[in-house]
């Protein structure tokens, strides 16, 4: 009863609960629930979680930082661990530029400073620095820096950062302070002209400006910029010393920086801090510009390829000269070793093959690159074989040898005696069995030399050749070129060993052209024929008919070049008829010849007797077919008929007186012109008129007066032209009754 | 010993207000007008006086504002104190100076500045009327009526921006 009592009793009072604190029992329950469940309770966590950060950093700062590093280190580094990538890709935006920037400004660096390495320390000069700087002890870089001053620094700016207020300004000239503000406010807005433009990243800034040979150094530090106007080239540390300042400014500065309000007073301080960068120096020379740092990387890429490519061809070659010797025949190559920087080939090789080292020297080796090392061996090749039995046959040019299996072919020519030897031989020839001959020509016989003969010689058709034993017989005629041809070609064939040409006529020469010329011409006794040089010379006597036949006779004859018969006379010519009759009739000068066409016509002056013998020899005389002696004067007539004339003549004086009369004197007229016409032949005959004068006085005068009478005959003669040497007087005292003075002719007896 | 403040003070306004014109006439510069067309900035030094200190006012003359070219917030940056300029002949620069008065104000916070009411020379042609003027100047604008070919309060607009970047 009591435990019903008592269960009646809970059951109230959890009505009562329920009824005074149903609602807030409820909430309770959930709450726990909230509590309990995890899931509820991380949506609670969740939704309150990023107020309670922001209130523990504004409460207590640096606890939630300090209690959450290690988790997100423990986090990052199984993140790492699990997927790298997935954090390479978060920070890559951020890392990437870094890493850029980092590396442009290594990489540069590195090809300043090559470039510097290079251009100082190649060089004399460089050396001289090197000892320099340990003599001063100074670093190289300093001494470097000290010795290529080959620029001005002329002003250094140093630029609030925010603003692009200036702070301070220092230049190597006075006048340069005044806009120096404002090229301040440009240079930085410049800057961020630049940065617009060409959207690079916030904290890239322009680092160098080149305008000509004027560069403006930026160098650009947290809060302000240092900016150096440099005219001509800086050496590379320059930069390095500038990035030095600023960091040092910075340091100093800091607090101004940071406070600056527009007042630049306070940044005197670092004014020799910074005119301690404006440097100048004229120094020696310098390229200035990285061509010699990019030279020399170029150079040493074109190395590298060139060495590569050396070394691929090398490999190339050899490998080329192998195969090459490889396939010479006779040739074998086993294997190929290098050897301290040598390459030795080993293998094979017939002594007969073609020499490698021929092969060496056209690959372009020189012998102390490559080692050959042979065994020697014989080769059955047929081309060794061949190579062989040449050497053991010793055939001549015109023998042929090949190979048909192991048979040995022979053809060409060759001498019976080699044949023979040959036979003996073949055993000497190892993997040769037979000869074959067939086509082989034997030299040394007859019926081969004369076919060998005719083939060379190609004789005319009027020569003849024979062989006999081994010589050579050549018979007939044949013209004087191939005469000589023959006989030197006879020489040149090796198997004809003499050469015979006795009865072998030379056509051309000039005793063979002589005989054909008499034969042909039949010259008459009287000639004398004789040949030189192709031109016949006729000496002696012919008649115009033979003349005339040889002149066209000769010209049929072959060889003959001309024909002379200057030295010749024609018996039918008037020159050697008229001779022949000179010599025959020996005419006095008195007697003229002439000879046309055989007649032979006498004119002149002649005696008798001459006349009558030259009518009778002329007969005789060859060439002369006609004789006319009607010109001629036979004087011995003539001279008698004058003298019949005068003597007819009688003439009568005046009585003593030497005075002719009337009409006596034309008789002496008369007389003179008949003596006149007869001159020549008084003067051929020296003949003379002879007068004689008489008287019939007595007495001393009678002489004298006849002698007058005579005298004036002859004066009257004189007178009528008549020459007075013509004329003789004489007187006579004879009595004449009708005539006083008389005339005779006298003459010298004629030849 | 007088101090000598250097301050940034930039000069906007919508195209061809007459910022150039005031720059030109009564600032001290080396640069030329090219620097405007071509980089969009040329600067320029202004002396002013405030008592015993000399406020060397480094002038930002900033490209005119047109719709296609705005002026860069680089450029806005570091600025100590800005003039606002409008042209009072167009009604349309009032607007444009607003908007760059807004940039100014997101990019340097708040700084002293004074609008210069230019072209008060060709007062028949002004589209803006007093009660305009009246009412810029109650929204807190520090309004100067200015010309650039007088100079009328040029002077007194430059010395009053001095004044409130000492103060």
């Amino acid at each position: 009863m009591n435990k019903t009592a008592q269960s009646s009793g809970d059951d109230d009072l959890k009505r009562l609960k329920d009824l005074l604190l149903g609602e807030e029992s409820r909430q309770i329950d959930e709450l726990k629930q909230h509590l309990e469940n995890p899931e509820l309770h991380a949506a609670d966590v969740g939704r309150v979680l990023h107020q309670a950060v922001q209130l523990n950093q504004q409460q207590q700062p640096g606890d939630l930082t300090a209690a959450l590093s290690p988790v997100v280190e423990s986090s990052l580094y199984a993140s790492v661990r699990t997927d790298p990538d997935r954090l390479g890709d978060a920070l890559f935006p951020v890392m990437a530029p870094a890493i850029r920037k980092s590396i442009t400004s290594i990489m540069r660096g590195m090809m300043d400073s090559l470039n510097h390495m290079l251009e100082n320390s190649f060089s004399l000069r460089g050396l001289k620095w090197r000892i320099e700087s340990l003599h001063t002890g100074k670093s190289f870089a300093e001494i470097v820096m000290l010795n290529t001053l080959d620029y001005r620094v002329e002003q250094v700016f140093l630029i609030h950062k925010a603003d692009g207020l200036l702070l301070q300004h220092v230049s190597f000239m006075e006048g340069d302070t005044e806009h120096a503000d404002l090229v301040s406010g440009m240079l930085t807005a410049i800057q961020d002209f630049v940065r617009d433009s060409f959207q690079v990243e916030e904290n890239d800034s322009i680092e160098k400006l080149n305008i000509g040979n004027m560069v403006v150094y930026i160098e650009a530090g947290s809060r302000a910029v240092l900016a150096a106007v440099v005219r001509g080239n800086a050496p590379a540390e320059f930069r390095e010393m500038l990035q030095q300042r600023c960091e040092s400014i910075h340091k100093a500065m800091a607090a101004e920086l940071e406070s600056f309000d527009g007042d630049a007073a306070v940044f005197n301080t670092v004014r020799p801090e910074m005119e301690s960068c404006l440097l100048s120096k004229t120094a020696s020379s310098s390229s200035g510009s990285n061509f010699k740092a990019k030279f020399v990387i170029v150079m040493l890429l074109l190395a590298l390829l060139g060495w590569s490519g050396w070394v691929w061809y090398q490999t190339d070659r050899e490998q080329v000269l192998i195969e090459a010797l490889d396939a010479i025949p006779g040739v074998t190559v086993i294997r190929t070793v290098h050897e301290q920087g040598a390459l030795n080939i080993i293998g094979m090789r017939d002594p007969l093959s073609d020499d490698p080292d021929d092969l060496l020297q056209q690959y372009g080796y020189a012998d102390d690159k490559v080692l050959l090392q042979w065994t020697p061996y014989q080769s059955l090749l047929p081309a060794l074989q061949i190579r062989r039995a040449k050497q053991v046959l010793k055939p001549g040019s015109e023998t042929q040898l090949e190979l048909d299996e192991t048979a040995l072919i022979v053809s060409g020519t060759a001498t019976r005696s080699w044949l023979d030897r040959a036979m003996q031989m073949l055993p000497a020839l190892p993997g040769i069995t037979a000869l074959n001959s067939a086509d082989l020509v034997i030299s040394d016989s007859s019926d081969y030399l004369l076919t060998l003969a005719i083939q060379q010689l190609e004789p005319p058709q009027a020569v003849h050749l024979s062989i006999s034993g081994a010589t050579l017989i050549a018979e007939g005629k044949a013209a004087n070129a191939w005469v000589k041809r023959a006989a030197a070609i006879t020489t040149l064939i090796p198997e004809i060993k003499s050469y015979d040409d006795s009865k072998l006529v030379d056509i051309e020469s000039d005793s063979y052209l002589l005989s054909e010329v008499i034969r042909k011409l039949k010259p008459p006794e009287s000639t004398k024929v004789s040949l030189r040089r192709g031109l016949v010379s006729v000496r002696g006597k012919a008649s115009s008919e033979w003349i005339g036949f040889a002149r066209k006779r000769i010209k049929r004859i072959t060889g003959i070049t001309g024909f002379n018969t200057d030295a010749l006379m024609d018996t039918g010519s008037n020159t050697y008829i008229m001779a022949n009759i000179r010599r025959e009739l020996q005419p006095p000068k008195s007697v003229s010849l002439s000879l046309v066409k055989g007649a032979l016509t006498v004119s002149g002056i002649a005696s008798a007797r001459w006349a009558g013998q030259a009518a009778a020899k002329v007969q005789n005389i060859e060439g002369v077919k006609v004789y006319k002696q009607q010109g001629l004067v036979v004087a011995d007539k003539a001279l008698a008929m004058l003298k019949k004339a005068l003597n007819t003549v009688q003439l009568s004086f005046a009585a003593n007186s030497s005075q002719l009369i009337d009409g006596e004197a034309d008789k002496i007229f008369k007389l003179a012109d008949l003596l006149l016409k007869h001159s020549e032949l008084l003067r051929l005959s020296k003949a003379h008129v002879q007068v004689t004068g008489y008287s019939r006085l007595y007495g001393g005068q009678a002489g004298a007066l006849a002698l007058n009478r005579a005298k004036n005959v002859r004066k009257k003669l004189v007178e009528h032209n008549v020459p007075a040497r013509w004329v003789k007087v004489d007187g006579l005292k004879i009595r004449s009754l009708d005539w006083s003075a008389g005339l005779d002719l006298v003459w010298e007896r004629l030849p | 010993m007088s101090r000598v403040l250097q301050k940034k003070v930039c000069l906007l306004g919508a195209f061809a207000v007459g910022k150039t014109s005031l720059v030109s006439r009564y600032m001290n510069g080396i640069f030329s007008d090219k620097y405007l067309s071509t980089m969009g900035v040329k600067i320029d030094r202004k002396e002013v006086e405030v008592d015993d200190i000399t406020v060397n006012m480094m002038l930002w003359d900033v490209h005119g504002e047109e719709s296609v070219k705005k002026v860069p917030v680089t450029y806005m940056r570091g600025s100590a104190a800005y003039f606002l300029v409008i042209d009072g002949t167009r009604r349309a620069s009032v607007e444009v100076a607003r908007e760059l008065h807004a940039r100014m104000r997101a990019e340097t916070g708040d700084i002293p500045f004074v609008v210069l009411l230019n072209k008060a020379d060709l007062k028949d042609e002004w589209q803006l009327n007093d009660a305009d003027v009246t009412a810029l100047r109650e929204e807190g604008w520090d309004c100067y009526l200015t010309s650039a070919l007088s100079g009328e309060n040029v002077e007194a607009a430059f010395e009053r921006l001095a004044g409130q970047m000492v103060r």
